[in-house]
């Protein structure tokens, strides 16, 4: 399962279901909630 | 790949220049593309009021057609013209469309029939699957109400 897209239903999704996430983020800390916890 | 269902609201001078007016149908396309060698990622954007027992099946025939080359995507598209095309008055809102897809990956994902993992184990052991029971899976959801099992065989590691 690989999800893209940085929508707040697109991220539940991924959270819930993802092996694999795209994200576009260029800065470190926006980019913290992509990280695994 | 991108998969079209409707021609895209664009101008027509934009159009006429766009490789997205024209558009096999996936299903159709990538079984033929798959006896191709080549590492291929494909992700057709397969419309919901297909019947998604029928895209779970066909893309896990599909997945070893490839051997485990095949994916979709799971939400259905965007463009609000292609609910025209099939029976709807209008495209259903952003987060109808992910709720639709969540329910989709868990009757996809549970739906299969568990077969033996090699030929040889099953002409050793005379049964082509390892249980029937356990794949009934009686899902009534929200949008989706399926019994199974799949009549699928079972998945490559990619199909899950």
């Amino acid at each position: 399962m690989v999800q893209a897209g940085a929508s707040d239903a697109g991220r539940q999704l991924a959270a819930e279901t993802a092996e694999v996430v795209f994200a576009a983020v260029a800065r470190s800390k926006p980019a913290a909630p992509f990280m695994p916890m | 790949m991108a998969d079209h269902l409707a021609v895209l609201n664009m101008p027509m001078e934009a159009l006429k220049r766009s490789a997205t007016v024209t558009s096999f149908d996936p299903l159709t396309l990538l079984p033929a593309l798959a006896m191709g060698p080549s590492i291929l990622a494909w992700s057709p954007r397969l419309d919901h009021l297909r019947a998604r027992y029928t895209i779970a099946r066909r893309f896990a025939s599909l997945d070893h057609l490839s051997d485990g080359r095949a994916g979709w995507n799971l939400v259905t598209t965007s463009n609000p013209d292609a609910a025209l095309n099939f029976g709807m008055d209008e495209q259903m809102e952003h987060a109808e469309r992910y709720a639709r897809a969540r329910e989709f990956y868990d009757v996809v994902t549970a739906c299969g029939i568990h077969g033996p993992t090699t030929p040889s184990s099953a002409m050793s052991s005379g049964k082509l699957f390892r249980s029937r029971q356990s794949s009934v899976l009686n899902h009534k959801g929200r949008y989706l109400k399926v019994r199974g099992p799949s009549t699928s065989p079972a998945r490559s590691r990619a199909g899950r």
